[in-house]
C-alpha cells in the first residue's frame, strides 16, 4: 500500500523574476521546462564562487514541496522568500553537504503559506565544475491519495511510421510522454470527493510516484518519477463485491503526461 | 562514433528536434531583441501542427523571376488564452502591437544518439499575416515569408525619382534602408547584367509600384533570378538549363552533352547532388529512399513549345524535328521590357531548350531533407521498378525459389536510372510527418 502525491502546477514559471550570480537569467526556463536533461549552469564560475539561483513569485504562493532535478549541488540550501523578501528556512531545513544525489525531493516541511520566492544556495566546492540545476519544482498540494494498491506505467510515443518503396520502415520519434493506471482499494468518502475534483481540475498537475515505495530504486518509483499530467479516466467508485461496508471504495486514476 | 546531419536523416530511426520562436513589436514598432519560444510554455507543449514549407518555382513562366513559397499555417493549444489577441491580458501579446507582422521562425534539427542536436537550422522565418482563435481553444496561425513585406513598402518611399541607377544600385538602396534591414540580414546583390536605368515614374509607371514588383521587374530585364530565403535575400544571375547549342539528333531530340547540364540559377544554396533509392534498386544501407513509388511521366509532353515567337519583334525560333513540331505547340512571348535584341533572343532560345523537348518529370516523397534542397537543385532516382516472377518457371517446391532465374523480371514499371538528373521545380517540408516532397523536371539530355 503506497502513497501517491499530487501536486499543481510549478510555480516557478514565465511569470517569475530571475535573479543569478553568473548563470544567465535569459535561460531560465530551463529551471522549469520539464525538460529535466538541459540544465542551467552556473557560468565561467571558479572554484572560490557560491551561486544563488534566486526566483521572486509573480503573486504569493504556497508551497508543500520543494523539487531539484538532474543537479550537482554538493553543498547548499534552499529557502523561501518572506514578504519582506528575506531568505528564511523551511520548518525542515533543506540543505545539502557532501551531496551525491542527482535529484532531490522534499516535501516532509510545513507547508509555507505566502512565500514570495524560493532560493536555491550553491556553495562551492573544489573543482566540482560549474553548478548545475536541470528543474527547480516549487508545488503546492492538490490531493493525497493513500491507498494504492497497482501501478500499470506505460510510455506513450507519438511516433510517424513512413513506409518506403521497399516495404521496409522508416521511424519518426516526435515526442515521448508518460502515462499509467494507479489503482486504489481503499479510498474513503474524502479520497471520493477529491478524486471527483482531480478529474474536472481546470490545469493539468504534478503526480508524483516516488512514494509508493520506499526505497526509490525501482524505474517508475525513482525521484525524479514526477509527471505533468491530465486525469483521463472518469471516476467510477465500487464497493468491493461481498465485503462489509466499512471496507473503503475501489478506483482508479489513469493519467496521462502533458 | 559522432553522426554528421546526412548520417541522421539517412537512419531508419529518427528524432526530431523543433523550435518555434517569435519577435513581438513594442507600441513604438520596435522589434523585441531576443527570439521567444512559442512552441512550450512553462514545458508544456502548444503546438498542434507544424506545418508545411514549400518553395517552388512556374518553371513554365519564361522568365523565372523569384521562388514562390507557400505561407506557413500552424495550430496551437490555446486553452489558457496565450494566442489570444493583445487586448486581452492572459495573451503573450499583451502589452505589445498585436500578431499581425510579428516574427516567427521555425528551427529544426536531429537528436543523435546521445541526445545531442545535430544540424539545427531555420526552416523558416516570416511575418505573422493572420492569427484565428476558435471556440474549442485552437489557435490557426499563418505566416508569410519576408517578401510579401516588400510588396507592402512602396518604391517611391526609398526617394530614387530622378536619378540614373544601374540595378544593383537600386538593390543596394533598397537593402540599406532601415525599413527593410529589420528583415532580411544579408542580401547578395550580383545581377547578371547591370543596366543603368532612369528612375522616372512617368516613363514607367513600374516605378510606382511596390519594392517586390520594382525587384521582379529588375530581375526579368537583367537576367536575374530572386530567391529568399528565410532572412537572406539573394538577387543572383540567371543561368541556363542548357548552355549549349541547339543541335538536334537523329531522333529529333536536342542533342545536349551531359557536360553542358546547368543548373537553373547561379545559386548561392549548395547544389545538392542527390541520389534518391527506390522500388528495385541496390540501395545502400543508410541511404535516402523513396517513401512509396515515384510518380514518372517519361512522355514529359505536358508542356511541350516547339515554336517561341516574340511578339515585339517578331522573331521566331523552331524546333527542327518534325514529329515534335506535330505535337507541340506555339509559344507567343513578349519581351518588350527587355532592353536588347540580343537578350531576346537568348531567352526564347532557351525557352525552346527547355520546352521544345519533352521532358520527363517525377514526383517523389522521401524523409525529411532538412532544407538540403531548394529550386534549382538537382537530383537523380536510382528506381528500376518491381521485380515479378517468372512467368515460365514451373515451381516445385519451396527450393526452386533460391533459383536466380525465378526473379528478375520486370514488367510494367516505369524504369528510373540515376543517369537522369532532375531540376527541381517544388520542394516541400512536412514538418509533421517528417517528409519531403519533391517535383522535377529532367534536365538530362535525352
Amino acid at each position: 500500500m503506497g502513497s501517491v502525491k499530487t501536486f499543481k502546477l510549478n510555480q516557478v514559471n514565465s511569470g517569475d523574476t530571475f535573479d543569478f550570480t553568473t548563470a544567465s537569467e535569459d535561460a531560465s526556463s530551463l529551471l522549469y521546462d520539464r525538460e529535466f536533461n538541459n540544465q542551467l549552469a552556473s557560468v565561467a564560475s571558479s572554484d572560490g564562487t557560491n551561486e544563488k539561483f534566486k526566483v521572486t513569485f509573480n503573486t504569493p504562493q504556497d508551497i508543500s514541496a520543494v523539487g531539484l532535478m538532474n543537479h550537482n549541488i554538493k553543498t547548499g540550501n534552499i529557502k523561501y522568500l518572506d514578504s519582506g523578501l528575506v531568505e528564511q528556512d523551511f520548518s525542515v531545513a533543506i540543505s545539502f553537504s557532501a551531496n551525491t544525489d542527482t535529484n532531490s525531493f522534499f516535501d516532509t516541511f510545513t507547508k509555507v503559506t505566502d512565500a514570495y520566492g524560493i532560493v536555491v544556495n550553491c556553495d562551492y566546492t573544489i573543482d566540482a565544475g560549474e553548478k548545475k540545476i536541470g528543474q527547480l519544482l516549487s508545488l503546492e498540494s492538490l490531493y493525497d491519495f493513500d491507498s494504492a494498491k497497482r501501478l500499470a506505467p506505460r510510455l506513450k510515443i507519438q511516433q510517424e511510421f513512413n513506409t518506403k518503396s521497399d516495404g521496409g520502415l522508416d521511424k519518426i520519434i516526435n515526442g515521448v510522454k508518460h502515462s499509467g493506471s494507479v489503482k486504489f482499494d481503499n479510498l474513503d468518502s474524502t479520497d471520493i470527493d477529491n478524486l471527483f475534483s482531480l478529474a474536472v481540475h481546470p490545469d493539468p498537475f504534478w503526480i508524483y510516484l516516488a512514494e509508493l515505495s520506499d526505497l526509490n530504486l525501482k524505474e517508475f518509483f525513482k525521484v525524479d518519477d514526477i509527471y505533468l499530467v491530465n486525469m483521463t479516466n472518469e471516476p467510477f467508485p465500487q464497493m468491493p463485491s461481498g465485503l462489509i461496508d466499512s471496507i473503503g471504495w475501489v478506483d482508479k486514476i489513469d493519467y496521462s503526461e502533458v | 562514433m559522432a553522426e554528421n546531419i546526412l548520417d541522421l536523416i539517412h537512419k531508419p530511426v529518427k528524432k526530431p528536434y523543433k523550435r518555434m520562436y517569435i519577435k513581438r513589436r513594442n507600441s513604438a514598432g520596435e522589434y523585441e531583441s531576443t527570439w521567444q519560444r512559442i512552441d512550450s510554455k512553462d514545458g508544456i507543449a502548444r503546438v498542434n501542427s507544424w506545418g508545411t514549407i514549400e518553395y517552388s518555382i512556374d518553371a513554365e513562366k519564361v522568365i523565372v523571376n523569384t521562388w514562390d513559397i507557400s505561407q506557413l499555417k500552424n495550430s496551437f493549444s490555446n486553452y489558457d488564452g496565450w494566442f489570444n489577441s493583445s487586448l486581452d491580458d492572459r495573451s503573450f501579446w499583451f502589452g505589445y502591437l498585436d500578431h499581425k507582422d510579428t516574427k516567427l521562425k521555425v528551427d529544426i534539427g536531429l537528436y543523435d544518439r546521445d541526445d545531442t542536436v545535430v544540424g539545427e537550422i531555420t526552416i523558416f522565418e516570416g511575418l505573422i499575416v493572420n492569427a484565428e482563435n476558435t471556440s474549442d481553444l485552437i489557435s490557426s496561425i499563418s505566416t508569410a515569408d519576408y517578401s510579401k513585406k516588400l510588396n507592402e513598402i512602396s518604391f517611391q518611399d526609398f526617394g530614387l525619382e530622378g536619378q540614373t541607377l544601374s540595378a544593383s544600385e537600386i538593390i543596394d538602396a533598397i537593402f540599406t534602408d532601415s525599413t527593410v534591414t529589420m528583415f532580411f540580414s544579408s542580401y547578395v546583390n550580383s545581377p547578371k547584367k547591370d543596366y543603368d536605368l532612369l528612375i522616372d515614374s512617368d516613363v514607367n509607371d513600374i516605378f510606382l509600384e511596390s519594392a517586390w514588383q520594382v525587384l521582379q521587374y529588375l530581375a526579368k530585364i537583367s537576367s536575374s533570378t530572386i530567391s529568399v530565403v528565410n532572412d537572406e535575400f539573394n538577387f543572383i544571375g540567371r543561368d541556363y538549363i542548357f548552355s549549349s547549342s541547339l543541335a538536334v539528333d537523329s531522333n529529333g531530340a536536342l542533342a545536349v552533352d551531359s557536360e553542358g547540364v546547368l543548373a537553373y540559377a547561379e545559386t548561392t544554396q549548395s547544389n545538392a547532388d542527390v541520389t534518391i533509392y527506390g522500388t528495385g534498386s541496390n540501395s545502400p544501407y543508410g541511404n535516402l529512399t523513396l517513401y512509396g513509388s515515384a510518380i514518372y511521366d517519361k512522355g514529359g509532353s505536358d508542356k511541350l513549345y516547339t515554336t517561341i515567337v516574340e511578339t515585339s519583334t517578331g522573331s521566331k525560333v523552331q524546333s527542327l524535328a518534325p514529329s515534335l513540331l506535330i505535337e507541340g505547340r506555339t509559344k507567343e512571348i513578349d519581351l518588350s521590357d527587355i532592353v536588347s535584341d540580343a537578350d531576346k533572343t537568348e531567352i526564347i532560345t532557351e525557352y525552346l531548350s527547355r520546352f521544345g523537348v519533352k521532358r520527363p518529370t517525377i514526383s517523389i516523397n522521401c524523409s525529411n531533407y532538412m532544407g538540403l534542397l531548394y529550386p534549382f537543385n538537382k537530383f537523380s532516382v536510382d528506381s528500376p521498378g518491381r521485380q515479378k516472377v517468372a512467368d515460365d518457371v514451373f515451381i516445385w517446391g519451396v527450393s526452386y525459389w533460391e533459383g536466380s532465374d525465378v526473379w528478375g523480371v520486370r514488367t510494367g514499371a516505369n524504369k528510373v536510372y540515376p543517369s537522369e538528373v532532375f531540376n527541381i521545380e517544388k520542394v516541400s517540408y512536412d514538418l509533421d510527418v517528417w517528409a519531403t516532397n519533391v517535383f522535377g523536371r529532367s534536365v538530362s539530355s535525352l
